[in-house]
């Protein structure tokens, strides 16, 4: 909280000011104690606003309809003067800290903490629906928190649906990132399905730490939120159907307040009986502590609240999304001027679209967003979303596996892409925008065609990267390239990909048929190996084949002996593989196969005391080999094109913009296919106006270079596979439990 | 190959489109199948085998043997593989009996660390095996064509697919082999494609082998070993083939005959 400014009064109203607890473009927000002692959170409008005879009727409006409210939930109104010279408002004040906040110092809320939230809020809109309101601005800034639960605050925007008058024509009220798609849209009815939205919007954020279309420029995030799934990482199972159906694009299919707070307070189960979770819990350090019975949020946080409440005082939260405009001239014609040109905090204005401007008025801030002027649905960008001077806007598809067996691999590509794309468009001088698509296969091949079909028929869509796997990329390779839509694969390995003779893709790493090399100079040169065991697993078929049958052959190549055995699906025990490749010999043994059954050879070779070492490609860098595996995963060594952009030097300023933007540690792949998009936005700005066509692209991306992060970019024009320098293939070691990052792996076996 | 071609018309057409594809990808060691029968050998299958039986049953891409009919004796074994295996007129009119024209009994062909090929006395675990050997005489301007025609009876499916393992093996261990003293397969490649990969469902498991075959050091001739299992029988056949002959002729001849000694097994084994 900010103390009085030497010009704000020390009393008004009746009641005695104590400090400011926000301010805008609208009025200030102060904290101040009433006649009866009370602690109220008092909104005062600046006169030039008074004297504008529709807005004191609005304000009038929002006074009669708080009025309305008795809910739990909602901080309720306390008194109002309309017709006062500085009109006011007085609503309760709650000693706790935004849900904003409180997510940016404590990170995700666990499942507990969470399923309280959202029953309440969903209580609290059900209150406020139930007397014809509509919120309007549910956000993370809107939630405060108390000891009891959570408040739903600021009556700001308001409104009884079938009150058109008060806004005039394509002014959207609300905070982008957090709105429905039809209030994007600027549809003048309305209802409490938009709240719903929000509310679901407000959820995955606080269970995640990221709004679910993301953060960044405004276009973008409206963009996603018309027309992108919303990214749901993160969200905890139990949550998963009511909350995605909270964010249904159609308002019909959202549940209502009532039922969205019925499915909420269903009794949760004690723990997850997927492992996965539990691993997953570790990895997030003490999130997902369990609050005790009587709290309904963890430690933390009611440490939070209680030192707020103890010092009465809170600072209102902080907005997740910011659009810094200084440097914007709004055209429009409805824009308040901002008394004293200064916003608080992170808020700042927010224009748009040739549009009006925005205001923030504090207690929590009302953004005031002009959609562009009466043109209803844009093309292709949709409506508002089009920059200014009518900048064009592209799409890069994201075709992923965002929900199946690969999902960590897809969803760290989304952020990748995104990651790249948001900073393109933060750029002073982009000449166009990007927006990202993202379609997800879940990793089932039989639906790889459907999902590239998807980003197919939006003829925005310019590039694709993905799809995550050798199977689901095979079986989409025709549909991008009957399109010739350009598709650039950033993990599939599967050799097969590029003898197609498909035209239209690319690939980013090396083929599993390179991995051999560098397999094999590591087992010789820095393991010493002599004799290297070959395990190729049928149960990983062509994967597999392609680096067993290479490797045998490199090492033949080299007159090195190996000892190659292959092994059925069928088979569990690895105990006979074992005595085969004693019996050859073998000081060294490399599984070709993937993680699970890597680890039933793991806990063999741990329980015989083989003594040599043990390697792998990038089918066994999976946490669970880890988990599978547990002991016998020591100084596993993996050969992988991935790096750890966590701890790699040169990527260090990628990772920490990762962390910034996903408060996450950067993940596997994600470095990959942002070095991907780099290429894709630069090859793109390369080319004229006239020739950003997929076809141009296509062409344009076959001969074009980029020196990555992760690895040189360029390809070999006749199969579009990345031309091989050595660069972008890792070391990669499991020690004390966990993949160990070793840098570039060698290709030549050093003397 | 989703559609009405089911039947053992479309699985022989499915191994005819994986040997294109291992025959076209062997410059990276060895490649992967292709899920798109795009190739025009798709379409080159033979008259016969293209004929789609009547009644096939999408639903029942699997074989599932009648478990009373599977041999569980050695007996039962032989009557098996002697009534699959292609004897020399099972290939065509002109064929006839090499010397020896079959396997000594109970034996079978085992690869040892030298990469040469001797017979030695089946395991415990294998009830039966037999090859036969046939041979297609030079003749108007073309150079003879070899065949072979196996057929391996085991007591478990484990231990059947472990001779397919032990033959992609085979040729981790050596590219190059020597059948007999004055015979060598050089440059072997192989492909595994289990069922359900590379629209492979003709058989529970399948491996296709392409090399070449000199012998007495005369000229290189094509060489191809098809192998398949359905349950615990493992069918095989080879094809060589020098002079005049087609790389499509043979592997149509081969995968023809394997796909009928398929139905064989199929045929001994299903519910009366």
């Amino acid at each position: 909280m900010e103390p009085l400014h030497t010009s704000d009064p020390s009393r008004l109203a009746g009641h005695r000011l104590l400090g400011r607890l926000g301010a805008g473009g609208m009025g200030v927000v102060y904290l101040a104690r009433s006649a009866g002692g009370a602690l109220v959170a008092l909104k005062v409008i600046q006169a030039e606003y008074a004297e504008d005879a529709d807005f004191r009727e609005r304000f009038r409006r929002e006074a009669e309809t708080a009025r309305r409210v008795t809910s739990p939930w909602v901080a309720s109104l306390v008194d109002a003067d309309p017709d006062a010279p500085q009109p006011w408002l007085a609503t309760a004040f709650v000693p706790g800290p935004s849900l904003g906040e409180a997510v940016a110092a404590h990170g995700p809320l666990p499942l507990r903490s969470l399923r309280v939230l959202g029953a309440r809020l969903a209580q609290a809109l059900g209150d406020l629906h139930e007397v014809g309101i509509v919120h309007r601005d549910v956000k993370p800034g809107n939630v405060l928190l108390a000891l009891d639960g959570p408040r739903l605050i600021d009556f700001g925007v308001a409104r009884d649906p079938r009150d058109t008058a008060l806004t005039s024509t394509g002014v959207v009220v609300g905070t982008p990132g957090f709105l429905a798609p039809e209030q994007i849209r600027g549809e003048p009815e309305l209802g409490p399905a938009g709240d719903i939205f929000s509310l679901g919007c407000v959820l995955v954020h606080a269970a995640t730490g990221r709004p679910p279309f993301g953060t960044g420029s405004p276009d973008a995030l409206l963009y996603r939120t018309v027309h992108d799934a919303p990214d749901l990482e993160g969200l905890p199972r139990e949550l998963a159907e009511a909350v995605g159906g909270c964010l249904e694009k159609e308002p019909g299919r959202r549940p209502t307040a009532e039922a969205l707070a019925r499915s909420l307070t269903v009794d949760a189960p004690a723990t997850p009986a997927d492992p996965r979770e539990a691993l997953r819990a570790v990895r997030q350090g003490d999130e997902d502590e369990v609050p005790g019975d009587e709290a309904w949020l963890p430690e933390p946080l009611v440490r939070l609240i209680a030192e707020r409440s103890a010092a009465g005082l809170a600072v209102p939260g902080v907005d997740d999304t910011e659009i810094d405009a200084t440097d914007e001239t709004a055209d429009g014609a409805t824009v308040p001027s901002p008394p004293q040109g200064r916003a608080v905090g992170r808020r700042r204005f927010l224009l748009l679209a040739g549009g009006a401007g925005a205001v923030a008025a504090g207690g929590g801030a009302l953004a005031l967003w002009a959609a562009s002027r009466g043109d209803g649905e844009g093309k292709g960008a949709g409506s508002g979303s089009a920059p200014k001077d009518s900048m064009p806007l592209y799409t890069i598809g994201l075709h992923a596996d965002l929900t199946g067996d690969q999902k960590a691999v897809g969803r760290a590509q989304e952020r990748g892409l995104r990651l790249a794309v948001d900073e393109f468009n933060a750029r002073r001088d982009s000449r166009f925008a990007l927006a990202v698509k993202t379609v997800d296969d879940g990793g089932d091949p039989a639906k790889a065609a459907a999902a590239a079909k998807r980003l197919v028929a939006d003829r925005s869509v310019l590039a694709v990267v993905g799809p995550t796997t050798d199977a689901t990329a095979l079986a989409a390779l025709a549909t991008y390239d009957a399109a010739s839509l350009p598709q650039i694969a950033v993990s599939p390995g599967a050799t097969v990909l590029g003898v197609t003779g498909s035209r239209s893709f690319l690939r980013a790493r090396v083929t599993d048929t390179i991995l051999p090399f560098y397999l094999s100079a590591y087992l010789r040169g820095t393991a010493k190996s002599r004799t290297v065991g070959i395990v190729d697993d049928r149960a990983a078929d062509a994967y597999a084949w392609e680096i067993s049958s290479t490797l045998a052959r490199v090492l033949r190549d080299a007159r090195q002996p190996s000892v190659p055995k292959v092994v059925s699906a069928l088979r569990t025990d690895f105990a006979p593989t074992l005595d085969a490749l004693l019996d050859g010999g073998a000081d060294s043994v490399v599984f070709a196969g993937y993680h699970d059954r890597a680890a039933l050879l793991a806990r063999e070779l741990t329980r015989r005391d083989f003594p040599g070492a043990r390697a792998a490609a990038q089918g066994v860098l999976d946490a669970r080999f880890l988990s599978a595996a547990g002991d016998a995963a020591e100084g596993w060594a993996i050969v992988a094109p991935v790096m750890d952009a966590a701890v790699a030097p040169e990527a260090k300023a990628f990772a920490a913009a990762y962390r910034g933007r996903f408060h996450a540690e950067p993940e596997r792949y994600a470095v990959e296919t942002y070095d991907v998009a780099q290429l894709v936005l630069r090859t793109l700005g390369a080319l004229s106006v006239g020739r950003r066509t997929r076809q141009h692209l296509t062409t344009a991306l076959r001969s074009a270079t980029y020196k990555g992060i992760s690895r040189n970019l360029a390809f070999d024009k006749k199969t579009g596979e990345l031309v091989v320098d050595g660069t972008g293939v890792h070391l990669w070691k499991v020690t004390g439990g966990r993949f160990s990052y070793q840098g570039v792996a060698p290709f030549r076996v050093s003397t | 190959m989703k559609g009405n071609t089911r039947g053992m018309g479309g699985r022989w057409v499915t191994l005819l489109v994986a040997g294109g594809l291992l025959a076209g990808c062997s410059a990276q060691g060895v490649g992967d199948g292709s899920s798109r029968p795009t190739r025009s050998s798709a379409r080159a299958a033979s008259p016969e085998a293209t004929t789609p039986p009547a009644g096939g049953s999408a639903a029942t891409p699997a074989f599932t043997p009648d478990a009373d009919l599977v041999p569980r004796t050695s007996k039962d074994g032989r009557d098996l593989v002697d009534s699959v295996v292609f004897a020399p007129a099972d290939w065509g009119r002109a064929y006839v009996a090499q010397d020896p024209a079959a396997s000594a009994p109970g034996t079978w062909a085992v690869l040892d660390d030298g990469c040469r090929w001797g017979r030695e006395k089946l395991p415990r675990e294998v009830l039966a095996s037999l090859s036969r050997y046939s041979l297609l005489p030079a003749g108007r301007g073309k150079g003879a064509v070899k065949v072979t025609a196996a057929a391996t009876a085991h007591a478990s499916v484990l231990g059947a697919d472990e001779q397919l393992s032990t033959t992609l093996e085979e040729v981790l261990r050596c590219p190059e082999q020597r059948p007999r003293t004055d015979e060598r397969i050089t440059g072997l490649n192989s492909l595994g494609t289990p069922f359900g990969t590379r629209e492979q469902e003709y058989a529970d498991d399948s491996i296709l082998e392409a090399g070449q075959y000199v012998e007495r050091g005369g000229a290189a001739q094509q060489y191809q070993w098809m192998v398949a299992r359905l349950g615990t029988i493992v069918v095989a056949v080879s094809v060589t083939g020098g002079k005049g002959h087609t790389p499509q002729e043979l592997q149509q001849l081969g995968s023809s005959a394997l796909g009928q000694m398929l139905v064989r097994v199929q045929q001994r084994l299903k519910e009366k």
